[in-house]
């Protein structure tokens, strides 16, 4: 029996998890939980635009609905636990997806050790060949947004815990540059996005030829959508003078 | 020059980088040729016949490289021509490629398919036996031998009919893989499961195939696949992506019965 007979046999044993099909099929389903937070992320931000008023009370609707997260599952849990779980799957989906995918990119690279002289790309595009660079870039900036807004140890605001919408408005206000790294993310972000999806169909096995152009769709669209909202709410932090500063 | 409907064409003077390597352990590199006088009417691979005879006649080693058929059908050739499997022309092996997709002055680089799995014999020869221990691991439907069973026995659909005879097309050249930026060998494998997977034939060992095949492409040492398409695009029997969407639903099938 060959090295690599042996080898097949032992994969074969272990079942789905061992082999790159199997790993694969956890970074799309951890990537599409990660694309469901974004997009609750985004719809909660754009409470930006409800002003500070927003609610018709005194308080600015984004921390209205910041402490609303907080007291998620109250008075069943006490305060801010179901938010703890929360922040703990999704840091544990966000590990298992960079783990797997790290494990995997050093196993493509290793699958070609001499590299062409000439190469030439025929269908790839930006999003799928920038997908790994795209995605360190995302986990940069992941811990940037949240040194700059949950942790609050950014040295460039005046951080107050509890009122997002006064942090949001001091970090972005005449500030272009800051919207520029956002923006930069949010393109990488959205090329993820879009990538992640169509790749997410062909891991699940629901591609197929004649549903191809429906799911192309349905990435551009969702990376669109998630880009423009995000975009909206840099635009609208940059332009929005915020009377208590 | 003449070519075969009746026209004269100017021949072209092409330089040619090509990847020499006199064997396994030797390490290789790119060599630079002159080849002043093809024609556009001549095969990729009736060009390098013609740079090899220079080459014998000047005393020195011809360039090595696979042909067999040279009708597009049997997967032996395999040249990475300027970076494009099998050349630029899409749905082509680099057999039935023609010169006059190239311009007179034109640098053409030629290089074998480049794969860890696929190591280099000499100069722009590789050996594919990995693709064979993936089909050996069970791309195949044991029957028992004897009479020919009768052709209508079996009724399948004509979609289903049609698509396994598409994924049946792969002539195993390895194009996928040269093309794949992770080298990985999920195109050949899908079409493999997908063309037996579709028939009623292919059933009763279909989750065992799966996951043989499976094992063994991952043992091979083939990279995984990110989606990017390049392999569908290089394939020159044009084998569509989702081969591969019927290869990942499968082992998923596979793995869920065997619970």
């Amino acid at each position: 029996m060959t090295a690599t007979a042996v080898r097949a046999r032992g994969a074969r044993q272990r079942g789905l998890w061992a082999t790159t099909v199997g790993k694969k099929l956890l970074v799309a389903v951890t990537g599409l939980g990660w694309i469901g937070f974004v997009f609750v992320h985004m719809i909660g931000n754009l409470k930006l635009f409800m002003g500070p008023e927003g609610h018709g009370d005194s308080r600015p609707a984004l921390n209205v609905y910041g402490e609303w997260l907080r007291d998620l599952g109250t008075p069943a849990l006490p305060h801010s636990v179901l938010l703890w779980l929360l922040r703990f799957g999704l840091l544990t989906t966000f590990v298992v997806h960079v783990v797997l995918v790290a494990a995997l990119s050093w196993r493509n690279r290793a699958a070609r050790p001499q590299r062409y002289a000439k190469t030439a790309h025929v269908q790839a595009n930006p999003a799928s060949l920038m997908m790994k660079w795209g995605g360190v870039t995302i986990l940069a900036f992941l811990l940037f947004h949240l040194a700059h807004f949950t942790w609050g140890v950014s040295p460039d605001i005046e951080f107050r815990r509890g009122d997002p919408y006064g942090n949001v408005l001091q970090a972005f206000y005449h500030r272009p540059w800051m919207g520029a790294i956002y923006l930069v993310a949010m393109i990488a972000l959205a090329g993820h996005i879009y990538h992640g999806i169509y790749s997410t169909a062909q891991t699940l096995g629901i591609n197929r030829a004649r549903r191809e152009q429906l799911i192309r769709r349905i990435a551009t669209g969702t990376a669109a959508l998630i880009l423009g909202g995000n975009v909206l709410i840099i635009v609208g932090a940059t332009l929005i003078k915020n009377p208590g500063y | 020059m003449s070519g075969a409907d009746g026209q004269v064409r100017a021949a072209m003077r092409l330089t040619l980088k090509v990847w020499r390597q006199a064997d396994r352990k030797t390490p290789g590199r790119m060599v630079t040729y002159e080849a002043p006088n093809v024609s556009p009417d001549m095969s990729f691979l009736e060009m390098l016949d013609v740079v090899n005879e220079d080459l014998i006649l000047g005393g020195d080693d011809p360039i090595a490289f696979d042909h067999d058929c040279r009708e597009g059908i049997c997967g032996s050739c395999d040249l990475m021509v300027n970076g494009y499997a099998h050349g630029p022309r899409r749905g082509t092996t680099v057999c039935q490629l023609h010169m006059r997709e190239f311009a007179d002055g034109d640098t053409i680089f030629i290089e074998p398919w480049r794969a860890g799995s696929f190591p280099v014999i000499k100069d722009l020869v590789v050996d594919r036996g990995a693709l064979d221990r993936i089909v050996a691991a069970g791309g195949f439907i044991s029957v028992p031998t004897g009479s020919p069973p009768d052709g209508n026995a079996i009724p399948v659909p004509k979609d289903d009919v049609d698509r396994a005879m598409d994924a049946a097309a792969c002539i195993g050249c390895g194009a996928c893989v040269a093309a794949c930026p992770n080298a990985s060998a999920s195109l050949f494998t899908g079409s493999k499961l997908t063309h037996l997977a579709s028939l009623p034939q292919g059933q009763p060992e279909r989750d065992r195939r799966t996951m043989a095949m499976v094992a063994q492409m991952d043992a091979e040492g083939f990279g995984s696949c990110t989606n990017i398409g390049e392999c569908s695009a290089a394939c020159p029997k044009e084998i569509p992506m989702d081969v591969i969407a019927q290869m990942n639903a499968d082992v998923r099938r596979a793995s869920r019965r065997a619970r």
